[in-house]
């Protein structure tokens, strides 16, 4: 029964997921054109966010027009007002990647070659796209412990911050001369921070879908 | 979209088909208009060989020996008295049987035996009401040969027909206007009285009409029970009495003395009183059927 | 708050079948009740054990507890047609009466004896008020009902079963024969209605439930399954069959 109807369920789940794939790429990119200092992919993830806005587009037009033609109840309500929801979380982590983006051309641009890059961005970096992709997952297979889990990767993620502002701190202390480079990176990491935070977010919506708590 | 597309070929029927479509059609058209023939013949040779013979003093006056006339007033009334006097007993005891099996009856197997039983009462030939009839109206309860005593065993013969067209009508009224009446708190009788009843009064009166036309153009169980009497008198004494019928009146005229003339002048007028009965009827059954529907408190 | 209508362990039998299984629940005061579940499940037979309109069904039996405002409707001493004015009831089909309009509304106050023609005028009138039909009908009272369209003839007997004054209003997929419009606006006086009557109604229109109701409750095969608030259910129903049934994907 209502087999038009579960299709359009899964295919949205499909583009959730690859839109959830999508950021986590573009997380990665930022993040090693950030060390590499490559102008090219840092230019490419900003095109990259471009698709993810546009992919937010067609998942609320779809949500949309099953909202009208299917009149949801229950738990398929909780799945398309989640997915609705959720989007715009994706749609702020790629933001926030470009965002990134422009910083790491500002920072090539302007310090070249001397740019050090603190290993924990790195690592925090490589968390947040776990997460984004861990809270999608959790959707998609309607499970309560992922969305758990990744909740609990997002203090991990707090406390990967925390280390990256001293040891920036310590380098402005040591040095006046690298001061805006480590104000740069320190945005940088709050960037990051701000994408586990989303993912935070699409982990409870996940679990919404299940328990239906807010 | 082709560009050149070919129209559907029709098929037309083959010729065997087409004689077998034609002859039935003019078969079919046979059986109609021979019916009509016949119906209309029956109804022209009636009235050709009747309607001159109808005069004033036919219907004005009784017979006479002295004048050695024929009138047949005495059957006239005779006829009027006994629809009256018969339906005035089969009605309300018709009606009341019907609403009682319809409507409150449970036993669904006692009722489904009474319709039995009723259905084929009235399949049975007249002649054996009347005998019942005289047996049992004329000398066990006697009453002697009276229109009284036809008039009971018209009742008889006629109750089937009230009490299952009065039943069938019943029936008709749908069931929401029952459970409407109902769902509002009228009692069972209340809702019968002001909802069903109403709905079915034209079934009820065509009960009536069947009944009256029965009863004009019964002879054979009145032979046996209300006489051959051609005495004129007054409603109550006549139920007491004897007296003949226009159909038994016709039997007597054209048998025992031979007088056709008056025997189709009596067919005629049979004729036109079945005709103004139908009429009537109909009038009856419209009025009552707008009456019902858009009474006004 | 005292329910006003409250059944426990009920159960209902046609002949030797059991249509209604140990059905429990209560109806409050001044809410609508939605009673949904699929043909067959028992819910419009529920809703006419709650006006004893299956005392006309040869061959039903009961047990259990039905009480309306503490009395026990299927004591022996109950009169029926007391009853039923108290839990007034609106059928699927329209069935106005073969009469006037203003002999339909009438019909109820005259049963239960009222005769003065100025008191059935006031009653007429703020019956079809008060089924929000009165202006497109004031002109035509003599009329015959049976001559409007089915949204209207269907409001005439909300205000028919209005006019005795009811405490209780029991519904039958009173719109499921109806256009959008028609139901709509009879939607609408369902909404209005609350204010004063105890409303339980009867719908295979999902949507017309999460719509209308403040309680829902959902039968399957003669057993109550869940009841409850209406967003509740039809956002996180506690019972996977409720939401199965719901989500359209039962069976």
């Amino acid at each position: 029964m209502r087999k038009t109807f579960d299709a359009e369920l899964l295919e949205l789940n499909e583009e959730l997921t690859g839109m959830a794939m999508a950021a986590q790429d573009a997380i990665d990119v930022v993040t090693k054109s950030l060390s590499s200092n490559d102008e090219a992919e840092a230019r490419s993830v900003i095109e990259m966010t471009a698709t993810l806005s546009q992919s937010e587009r067609d998942i609320e037009n779809r949500c949309l027009r099953l909202l009208l033609r299917q009149q949801p109840v229950a738990r398929d309500l909780r799945a398309i007002s989640a997915a609705m929801k959720m989007v715009t979380d994706l749609q702020r982590i790629g933001d926030q990647a470009s965002n990134i983006a422009e910083l790491s051309l500002l920072l090539g641009k302007r310090d070249g070659d001397s740019v050090v890059v603190p290993n924990d961005i790195g690592v925090m970096a490589c968390k947040a796209g776990l997460m984004v992709r861990q809270a999608i997952s959790a959707y998609t297979a309607r499970d309560v412990e992922t969305a758990h889990a990744v909740v609990n990767l997002d203090d991990e993620v707090d406390d990967l911050f925390q280390a990256v502002k001293g040891e920036l701190i310590d380098r402005v202390v040591s040095s006046r001369k690298n001061a805006d480079q480590a104000i740069d990176l320190i945005i940088i990491a709050k960037y990051l921070e701000r994408v586990a935070d989303h993912a935070v977010n699409i982990a409870q919506w996940a679990v919404f879908c299940v328990t239906g708590e807010l | 979209m082709p560009e050149h597309y070919a129209p559907v070929k029709m098929e037309p029927l083959s010729g065997r088909r087409k004689v077998f479509n034609r002859s039935l059609h003019v078969l079919l058209y046979l059986c109609a208009a021979f019916t009509c023939i016949l119906l209309v013949g029956i109804i022209g040779y009636i009235f050709y060989r009747g309607l001159p013979n109808i005069t004033w003093k036919l219907l004005s006056t009784k017979p006479s020996y002295l004048s050695d006339s024929i009138g047949i007033l005495p059957n006239l009334m005779s006829t009027l008295y006994l629809v009256v006097f018969t339906l005035l007993i089969v009605l309300p005891l018709g009606v009341g049987a019907a609403i009682y099996l319809t409507e409150y009856a449970k036993n669904r197997r006692l009722v489904a035996v009474i319709e039995f039983a009723t259905e084929t009462l009235t399949g049975i030939p007249s002649i054996l009401f009347g005998l019942v009839g005289m047996l049992f109206f004329c000398q066990f309860c006697s009453l002697g040969t009276s229109l009284r005593a036809g008039a009971f065993t018209l009742v008889m013969m006629i109750l089937p027909t009230i009490v299952r067209t009065t039943q069938e009508s019943l029936k008709a009224v749908p069931q929401s206007y029952r459970e409407g009446a109902l769902g509002l708190g009228s009692g069972k009788w209340h809702m019968i009285r002001t909802v069903v009843l109403p709905c079915s009064t034209d079934g009820i009166v065509t009960g009536c009409i069947l009944a009256v036309g029965r009863i004009v153009g019964e002879s054979a169980a009145l032979l046996f029970t209300a006489g051959l009497a051609h005495s004129l008198s007054g409603f109550f004494q006549a139920l007491s009495t004897p007296g003949a019928t226009l159909t038994v009146a016709l039997y007597v005229y054209v048998t025992e003395r031979g007088e056709t003339d008056v025997g189709f002048a009596i067919a005629a007028i049979l004729m036109i009183l079945t005709l103004l009965i139908n009429l009537a009827a109909g009038l009856i059954g419209r009025w009552l059927g707008k009456a019902s529907h858009g009474r006004s408190a | 708050m005292e329910p006003v209508l409250s059944v426990k362990g009920l159960n209902l039998y046609y002949g030797s079948t059991q249509a209604l299984k140990n059905v429990s629940i209560d109806l409050p005061e001044k809410q609508v009740t939605a009673l949904i579940g699929p043909s067959g499940c028992g819910k419009s037979t529920f809703l006419k054990t709650l006006d004893r309109m299956n005392d006309l069904v040869p061959g039903v039996t009961i047990n259990g507890s039905v009480q309306y405002r503490g009395l026990e409707i299927y004591a022996p001493d109950v009169d029926v047609t007391w009853l039923r004015r108290q839990i007034g009831m609106v059928f699927q089909k329209p069935n106005p009466f073969p009469m006037s309009i203003y002999d339909n509304i009438a019909y109820g106050p005259r049963t239960h004896g009222v005769r003065d023609r100025k008191h059935l005028d006031e009653i007429v009138e703020k019956s079809l008020r008060g089924a929000a039909i009165w202006d497109e009908v004031k002109d035509r009272l003599k009329k015959s009902a049976l001559g409007l369209s089915g949204g209207q003839q269907q409001r005439i007997c909300i205000a028919r079963a209005l006019a005795v004054e009811p405490d209780v209003l029991l519904m039958d997929e009173a719109t499921s024969a109806l256009d959008p419009i028609s139901t709509s606006k009879i939607e609408d006086l369902i909404a209005d209605l609350k204010n004063t009557y105890t409303i339980v109604i009867v719908t295979h229109n999902m949507q017309q439930a999460t719509r209308v109701s403040d309680k829902c409750a959902f039968f399957l095969l003669g057993e109550l399954v869940e009841s409850g608030d209406t967003g509740q259910m039809f956002s996180m129903p506690r019972e996977k069959r409720t939401e199965d049934y719901i989500t359209g994907r039962f069976g």
